[in-house]
């Protein structure tokens, strides 16, 4: 990783944080935290090369950076794409986004039993309803 | 190991043969009888008289567009390979050919071996490999060994090895097999297989001409990007671009399968009338047995089908020509695609319905299952596909099938979800009252078929 | 694949590729880079089941060797690639086409017919251990349909006469596999 001392701007879900060159979407809302932080299950930090597979941390980029403002076509895994300065992302203020995460998950639940038994909320998660 | 070649069709002859002219030259996958015919011309060209860039050139001319489906311009891709100091690129030729209905790539190395390999030695020049691969399907051994065969020779007469032609250009051609898996045809599944790996596609960026094989620039041609680039070469390439029509250019390899009177392969012009391709007696003759055509899926199995009515006539009932533009004239909605020329017909008596299930089972099958939409989705397209087929499916199925669908494309990491998907939109777009007809109608759809759809009144 | 390894037979049950195959083993790992030999696997493991006719975990952990690589890089590859046979399997593996443009032509016809004639169905093997029957995904003879590939050798154009031909030629060894 970059250690240049340069720091580059990037805006999710209309907050504005500055992260370091080379940083990923999701570490990047990972730094701003709450609720905009996008939803990962096969992204583990400390194993070099995971991400990018189950597409549950989708997010939209409405514009890729302040030299090419263009928005992607499409969704794309914000664990394996790193930001650009100027960079404009939507997550939770994105209607495509939560369609297309509740689809992922969608798949992800059907062919997997809800017993859950291990879990606190069983019974009271709307993932089992 | 030969196939069985009286089994094969006659080659059909008429017209411009840019690739497959020789096809019928007792001995043509020797050097000797191959080179005597004109063969290798192009290597001692590019060699001798130009330069690398001088190639590219000549092939960005020309229009060519990659000829594995998504119909890519060639040149343009090769402009795009990066050339680090010291670190060294390569060209790999994708013969692992599985989209069903294509069988063109089967038939042009298995017939012409010397064909590809003197393109991929003209092409590795252009681009500055020394060390390159055909990676071909493994259900092809016999062709891996007619190939090793011709790479052999070419090494004897000088055509591959160290200092080509007293050039100074070094050149390493090699064969690998795939182990049977479709998802090995998407370039950097293909690479990852040809590290000895599973075939999981990359996560793209970083593509691969920036960082493909090892980690080098590679670039990943078709097989019959690579043949077309001997005939540019050799005449130039803008003899090669006044073929064809607009940014259709050059003669194209077609696949032609499913109930034809004469399927087979056949080297066309792109711009030919589909009308002419299907019923000419030059080509396939018509339709098998008399029957009437149903449908077509003009380009392989991940294109969008077409209804008889959309088959040789637009929606603006304009002809439909067989080039990229033509085909896929009014989008998903009443077009399709080139694709790879996989051009599979159906007669009459087909059920669109069971089609429709075969392909998902394909998808389902061949999903390398890294990425969950792709994964869980094709497979739940198979399963509600094969309730509605075998007469135990309900109406909300069809919308359920648009929903996942709409959910696979475009969230996948590679383009087979969308592959999956497409298909299946555009077999319930056209086809819809066959589908319901299929709830509607249980018992009965278990024992006749469907027929003849109907042409919607305002179209 | 088996998930349990009796590690005291698995000794016992090795067995090597002959001087041939391991000539063209070696010989593929001078084809690519030095360090890259890993790319041979496939070639090798299309060998080594070309010899035993299916790949055990000992074959598998065998082919590790020669390679020089982990036995799970092995594994890995060969429960990914559906040419690789797993379990055993008969002497001659019929594989059918059935994907959409042999379906069209009549795929389903010729496997139904295939399972009465030996009496088996998709995925068994005969009694006597002399065919197995599979089906695979489009194997690029989509004009040339209906189609069966045994050991790498395509048999085109089928009706239910000439499956029932082939079948006596294979019982009566004309082909070899």
């Amino acid at each position: 990783m970059h250690r240049s001392g340069v720091m580059i701007k990037v805006t999710i879900d209309n907050i504005e944080v500055e992260v370091e060159p080379g940083t990923t979407i999701l570490n990047a809302a990972r730094q701003i935290g709450g609720e905009v932080v996008p939803p990962a299950m096969c992204y583990y930090s400390k194993l070099p090369g995971t991400g990018g597979k189950c597409r549950t941390c989708l997010v939209e980029v409405a514009a890729g950076s302040t030299a090419d403002p263009r928005p992607m076509p499409k969704l794309v895994a914000s664990c394996s794409t790193n930001v650009m300065d100027g960079m404009i992302v939507k997550n939770k203020t994105s209607e495509k986004v939560h369609e297309n995460r509740g689809g992922v998950v969608e798949f992800l639940l059907a062919n997997h039993p809800l017993d859950c038994p291990v879990c606190d909320q069983a019974g009271e998660c709307h993932l089992q309803d | 190991m030969p196939i069985d070649q009286a089994n094969l069709n006659p080659k059909y002859m008429k017209g411009r043969k840019l690739l497959i002219e020789q096809v019928n030259i007792p001995g043509i996958e020797t050097f000797d009888v191959y080179r005597k015919n004109g063969g290798y011309r192009s290597v001692d060209k590019a060699i001798k008289t130009m330069s690398p860039d001088d190639v590219v050139e000549e092939v960005k001319k020309s229009g060519l567009r990659g000829r594995g489906g998504a119909g890519f311009p060639t040149g343009m891709k090769w402009s795009f390979l990066a050339k680090p100091e010291g670190v060294p690129r390569y060209l790999v030729c994708n013969a692992d050919e599985s989209e069903p209905g294509t069988f063109k790539d089967r038939y042009l190395m298995e017939y012409l071996p010397h064909l590809l390999i003197e393109g991929m030695i003209t092409s590795s020049y252009a681009l500055g490999c020394n060390l390159s691969f055909i990676y071909i399907r493994g259900e092809f051994m016999w062709i891996l060994d007619i190939l090793e065969k011709a790479i052999a020779e070419a090494y004897a007469q000088g055509y591959l090895g160290k200092n080509i032609l007293g050039s100074g250009y070094d050149l390493d051609l090699r064969v690998m097999p795939g182990g049977g898996a479709y998802i090995c045809g998407e370039e950097t599944a293909l690479i990852e297989s040809l590290e000895g790996k599973r075939g999981n596609p990359r996560i793209k960026p970083p593509f691969p001409a920036v960082k493909g094989l090892w980690g080098c620039p590679t670039v990943v041609n078709n097989v019959e990007s690579i043949a077309a680039v001997v005939p540019i070469v050799n005449d130039g390439g803008d003899a090669y671009a006044q073929i064809g029509i607009g940014r259709s250019t050059g003669t194209k390899l077609i696949s032609a399968s499913g109930n034809l009177a004469r399927p087979g392969v056949y080297e066309i012009d792109l711009g030919l009338s589909v009308e002419e391709f299907i019923y000419g007696d030059d080509y396939c003759r018509g339709m098998a047995n008399g029957k009437k055509l149903k449908a077509c899926i003009p380009g392989g199995s991940s294109v969008p089908i077409l209804p008889h009515y959309l088959v040789t006539k637009t929606a603006a009932g304009e002809d439909r020509l067989m080039t990229y533009e033509s085909l896929s004239d009014g989008g998903f909605a009443t077009g399709s695609m080139l694709g790879s020329g996989g051009f599979i017909v159906f007669d009459e008596d087909q059920c669109i319905v069971r089609n429709t299930w075969n392909f998902a089972r394909f998808y389902s099958h061949e999903s390398c299952g890294q990425c969950s939409p792709c994964r869980e989705g094709t497979s739940w397209m198979e399963k509600v596909l094969y309730r509605l087929e075998n007469g135990q499916g309900n109406l909300r199925d069809i919308d359920l099938l648009a929903e996942i669908n709409k959910k696979i494309e475009g969230n996948t990491i590679c383009p087979l979800g969308d592959a999956a998907a497409w298909p299946v939109a555009a077999a319930i777009h056209h086809f819809r009252e066959e589908f319901e007809w299929h709830v509607t109608n249980k018992e009965e759809s278990q024992t006749r078929n469907f027929g003849l759809s109907k042409e919607p009144v305002s179209a | 694949m088996k998930l349990h390894v009796d590690w005291n037979k698995r000794h016992a049950e090795k067995r090597e590729l002959s001087p041939e195959s391991l000539a063209k083993v070696n010989e593929l790992m001078t084809h690519v880079p030095e360090g890259k030999h890993k790319s041979a696997l496939i070639r090798v493991l299309h060998l080594a089941q070309i010899e035993f006719g299916w790949l055990s975990i000992e074959t598998m952990d065998y082919v590790a060797e020669l390679l020089k690589i982990q036995p799970i890089e092995v594994y890995e590859v060969a429960t990914f690639y559906t040419m690789f046979h797993l379990d055993p399997v008969g002497k001659h593996v019929f594989e059918v086409c059935r994907t959409g443009p042999c379906m069209l032509v009549g795929s389903d016809d010729i496997i139904s017919h295939i399972e009465n004639k030996l009496n088996i169905k998709v995925g068994e093997t005969t009694q006597d251990g002399m065919f197995t029957l599979k089906t695979a995904e489009c194997l690029g003879a989509c004009g040339y349909g209906p189609m069966l590939q045994c050991r790498f050798k395509n048999h085109e154009f089928l009706t239910k006469d000439k499956v029932d031909e082939l079948i006596d030629a294979y019982r009566s060894g004309q082909f070899e596999s």
